[in-house]
């Protein structure tokens, strides 16, 4: 009766206070289940952890700045073109190759393909004034040069990651001489939706006064926004969860490892991040086709290689109705929409997907890597002489060497 | 005009003229007793046109720390009277500059805040709906407070040398306020979710065990049940237009705060021998620009070379 008593008493002043009351009371019967549980998880978190992320071994090829291109060499290289990845600049590209067993990089590796993928590393206040022409006509541009010269290729596979997608897309209608296939995933290119939050936010938000008091966008301040799209699974039922299997070793070390990766994130340099969010979010400039870039606009009909455009149906930060417009609005006759029934993150490291996901980026990659007669023979056009400078290239690669078909 | 503008206009006018008062006051007061201290303090080497205070003066001959220590004391004592008021009326109740300004400012918090107390202590409060209500009233009345009556105070023009510098530091307190109450609004909207979620599980489980209904037992089966409440309860209100609104507003005072938190910090800054943000950002622009000119040169030499 007493309990109860305080139970409504409590209710006037906080129904919380009532109800975490009763919760609490309902929890002390089990206390010896809980006991046993908090010595196993007590051995496990004290003990060794496997929590290392992005194993696959690598070699950084390029280097200019802050940016980094990464070269992933598989045993056997069976594919006549490499692919570049380009990441998005939110979170870090580690989660291609998060885990052993957990790996696109991987899959790709074991079908034979060659990898590039740019690691666009921490920026610092310095780099707060590159903008988006800096990054896609600047960096990209010539770590493709720098791989096209070194493999002695004229184009190459290219394929983007989230806002990294975004840049393939801006770079392939830039550049389409340089793209031989276009693989985008999970991949913004309309952003007057309503389906995620993050559209929604994103009109109410000044980039302008946010990278006047900022300087850079820093990465935690990115995070917090993205926990809040749902802060009841994002910040109590994941970690509830957490609590439930501290006694699951495996459990305990997958955990640990996209803890790792999710709250690793760089700032966004300041002008990229207004660059993108007013042209963008706020004037959804590039599927229109008015977005300039450079001195150039951007148009999307000059997109005329192979287009796989892959993105997922639960993805609460880029949703269907902002990647599926893009196969409609290029001008590839050769193009292919694969909506996956999986999230943003889960597209990618999820057991299930890497079923699905990987191996149908290789298969239409190899259906597609053919050398075409009197295009792909001829030697690319050097790399540009500060590119090459710049360059802390190992090995060099070589020019014309054949490749296994 | 209606007729609570008049009244707010006339209580802003009545706590202007007693700023004002107790200031001229305080400097009068403040002014003589400096003057008096001084006399005492500095040695006086005029003459003074007879021999009688001669003596008395030699006698004392130049000011020892004593006397300094006694001017001191009587300036701070000058200062305390000016802020109960010139005449000595602190004997009189709280009608000094400090106490009767304070009054009026708070005069409207109190009111509301007492009146919320009374509501609250009746019993009129029940359920999460009227605490909500509760808390944001006095939210709001504290901001409004803040915003109509303080502020005020801490952006009154500043004089002398020191004006700018003033000014920063009184911007810089005014926008943490700001930042401050919409850091809070914005927290407490964020509770608000859990708390609702709360309430609905709790009526749930009274409405089970009125009926004889099986209770949630296991806090796992009571949790499981929660959660769906509550995220569904957040995408609501993390969709609605005041959750949107008040999200804009407490960036909006962030970027206000940070922005003049970096000005004041730029005035500390400068008499140590550590660059400061703005400085940095013009190295890193100048920085920025060569290297860009320097890309475009490079680009252009080896189309020459390849000529």
């Amino acid at each position: 009766m007493k309990s109860d008593k305080a139970a409504g008493n409590a209710g006037k002043a906080s129904p919380a206070g009532a109800t975490m009351d009763l919760l609490f009371s309902r929890m002390a019967l089990e206390p010896a289940k809980l006991m046993e549980r908090m010595r196993e998880a007590r051995e496990i978190l004290l003990g060794p952890l496997e929590t290392d992320v992005a194993k696959t071994p690598y070699e950084v090829v390029y280097e200019e700045d802050r940016v980094k291109l990464k070269h992933y060499k598989p045993k056997e290289v069976l594919y006549n073109f490499p692919l570049f990845v380009c990441y998005a600049q939110v979170n870090r590209e580690t989660m291609l190759d998060l885990q052993p067993g957990r790996s696109v990089v991987e899959t790709f590796l074991r079908s034979g393909l060659e990898i590039y993928m740019v690691d666009w590393g921490y920026p610092t206040r310095k780099d707060r004034y590159l903008t988006l022409d800096d990054h896609i006509n600047g960096y990209l541009d010539n770590m493709v040069d720098f791989v096209l010269k070194k493999h002695g290729i004229p184009r190459l596979h290219l394929m983007g990651i989230c806002m990294g997608g975004t840049f393939c897309v801006m770079y392939a209608a830039l550049h389409p001489e340089k793209v031989k296939n276009l693989v985008t995933t999970v991949t913004p290119v309309n952003f007057d939706t309503k389906q995620s939050l993050l559209n929604v936010w994103s009109r109410s938000i000044s980039a302008a006064d946010l990278v006047e008091s900022y300087g850079n966008v820093p990465g935690d301040f990115m995070n917090l926004g993205f926990l809040l799209l749902n802060p009841a699974r994002l910040i109590i039922d994941k970690y509830v969860g957490f609590m439930e299997n501290m006694h699951n070793r495996d459990f305990v070390e997958n955990f640990l490892r996209m803890e790792k990766w999710i709250f690793d994130s760089p700032d966004l340099p300041g002008e990229t991040f207004r660059d993108f969010i007013d042209n963008m979010y706020h004037k959804n400039l590039l599927v229109k086709n008015e977005f300039v870039l450079g001195g150039r606009k951007v148009d999307l009909g000059n997109i005329t290689m192979p287009l796989l455009n892959i993105y997922a149906r639960y993805d609460h930060l880029v949703p269907p109705e902002a990647c599926e417009q893009l196969t409609s609005k290029v001008g590839s006759a050769d193009k292919e929409d694969v909506c996956l029934d999986t999230g943003h993150i889960g597209i990618y490291v999820s057991s299930k997907t890497q079923k699905e996901f990987g191996p149908k980026i290789v298969r239409w990659l190899r259906e597609r890597d053919g050398v075409e007669k009197g295009r792909e023979g001829t030697p690319a056009k050097p790399a540009g002489r500060g590119a090459a400078k710049r360059s802390a290239a190992k090995g060099g690669g070589s020019p014309g060497k054949k490749r296994k078909p | 005009m209606t007729e609570k503008n008049r009244d707010r206009q006339e209580k802003e006018k009545t706590a202007a003229e007693s700023w004002t008062r107790a200031s001229l006051d305080f400097w009068e007061a403040s002014a003589n007793l400096w003057f008096g201290a001084m006399k005492n303090v500095v040695p006086q080497t005029a003459p003074s046109g007879g021999g009688e205070e001669t003596a008395e003066e030699e006698r004392k001959g130049p000011a020892t720390e004593e006397d300094l220590r006694g001017a001191f004391d009587r300036f701070w004592e000058a200062y305390f009277q000016g802020l109960r008021g010139a005449g000595g009326e602190a004997a009189h109740g709280p009608s000094g500059f400090l106490s009767e300004g304070i009054v009026k400012l708070f005069e409207p918090l109190w009111n509301r805040l007492s009146a919320l107390s009374r509501t609250a202590a009746e019993g009129e409060l029940e359920g999460a709906e009227e605490y909500s209500k509760f808390i944001d009233e006095t939210s709001r009345v504290w901001l409004g407070t803040y915003e109509e009556e303080l502020r005020k105070y801490l952006n009154m023009p500043q004089l002398g040398l020191t004006r700018y510098y003033q000014e920063r530091f009184n911007k810089t307190i005014d926008r943490f306020q700001v930042f401050r109450s919409q850091l809070t609004d914005f927290a407490r909207l964020l509770y608000r979710p859990v708390e609702e979620s709360l309430h609905l599980m709790e009526e749930e489980m009274r409405a089970g065990e009125e009926k004889g209904e099986a209770v949630l037992k296991e806090p796992r089966s009571w949790y499981r049940a929660w959660i769906p409440k509550l995220e569904k309860n957040y995408l609501e209100m993390l969709r609605s237009e005041n959750y949107i609104e008040t999200l804009r507003r407490t960036l909006s005072a962030l970027y206000e705060y940070r922005k003049v938190r970096q000005q004041f910090l730029i005035d500390l800054l400068q008499d140590f021998p550590i660059p400061t943000n703005r400085e940095m950002d013009e190295v890193y622009k100048d920085l920025y620009l060569i290297k860009k000119r320097l890309a475009k040169l490079e680009k252009r030499g080896d189309g020459h070379e390849e000529r």
